[in-house]
């Protein structure tokens, strides 16, 4: 399965933690230089480690259609709080910022666990859901959103570094293999 | 009916060219754990391939450690898509033959 090794998930969940953490402390220096790290050290990583195993493939990009399923989603979210904030009469919703990012963000997830067949993502995306919830009774406003990709990105790059640890454990690098 | 291509028709080599198919570029190990032949089989295959013009090899180092790259051409592309033509082809029964067939084996005795 592509996702054994545990990279991939390391890797988003490092950069959402970086740019939600950042983004709070409102370092964007912090966060250039956070994903310049992690985008080096995971290079350096999947040469070292995950390619000596598993050998070296470069897959081809992903349909497009899959990044259009995103923005759509994106859009939509945009567009709702866009109408909440444009029609001023309506009650002030700024809490909702946090549980609308955790509920589109969840359907991502459930939706990449289901199409990849990736059961992890599942309880991933009930954290999303549950991060949503506690930063709606948490009061908080736009920091929610961060609350919540700051919170979501720490538990997948955990659940990554945790898969790349089995992964490590269970293929050993076999030598002489290049032919 | 179109002769198939025997080159791609070789189980092994079919399998390589469909595994380089879906990827853009894979090293030696990648295609042995993909493929789980031998190393000698893979290289003659590879080779085989490299001949007829449907992989191109590149041979490189990453640091000291020999690096066998190899990719699909445009050629081994279209042959592969040839070839699933073909095979589709030739595999599809037309629909009375199908129940025909389906009869036949229905009313075949049945052994226990």
């Amino acid at each position: 399965m592509w996702s054994a090794n545990g990279i991939d998930e390391l890797t988003v969940g490092l950069l959402m933690s970086v740019i939600g953490g950042g983004l709070l402390l409102i370092a964007p220096y912090f966060i250039l230089v956070c994903a310049l790290a992690v985008g080096l050290t995971l290079k350096k990583v999947k040469a070292r480690l995950i390619f000596p195993r598993t050998g070296y493939v470069v897959f081809r990009p992903a349909p497009s259609r899959i990044w259009i399923f995103v923005a759509f989603q994106g859009l939509a979210a945009a567009m709702s709080v866009g109408t909440v904030y444009w029609r001023s009469g309506w009650p002030d919703l700024s809490r909702a910022w946090g549980p609308g990012f955790g509920f589109v963000f969840a359907v991502i997830l459930l939706w990449g666990g289901v199409a990849y067949r990736l059961p992890h993502f599942l309880w991933l995306a009930g954290l999303s859901l549950l991060l949503g919830a506690v930063t709606f009774a948490a009061r908080a406003k736009i920091d929610g959103v961060l609350w919540v990709m700051a919170g979501v990105g720490v538990a997948m790059a955990l659940d990554g570094a945790l898969r790349m640890k089995r992964f490590l454990r269970t293929h050993p690098v076999l030598e002489g293999q290049h032919g | 009916m179109a002769e198939l291509d025997r080159v791609i028709h070789e189980p092994a080599r079919l399998s390589i060219v469909a595994i380089l198919a879906a990827v853009q570029e894979a090293d030696f190990l990648y295609l042995l754990k993909a493929t789980e032949l031998t190393k000698g089989n893979l290289s003659t295959h590879l080779a085989k391939l490299e001949e007829v013009g449907y992989v191109e090899i590149e041979k490189a180092f990453r640091g000291k450690i020999p690096l066998t790259l190899a990719r699909l051409t445009p050629q081994g592309m279209a042959a592969l898509k040839s070839y699933r033509k073909e095979m589709t082809a030739l595999l599809k029964v037309p629909k009375r033959s199908r129940a025909s067939l389906t009869r036949s084996l229905a009313a075949a005795p049945q052994k226990a």
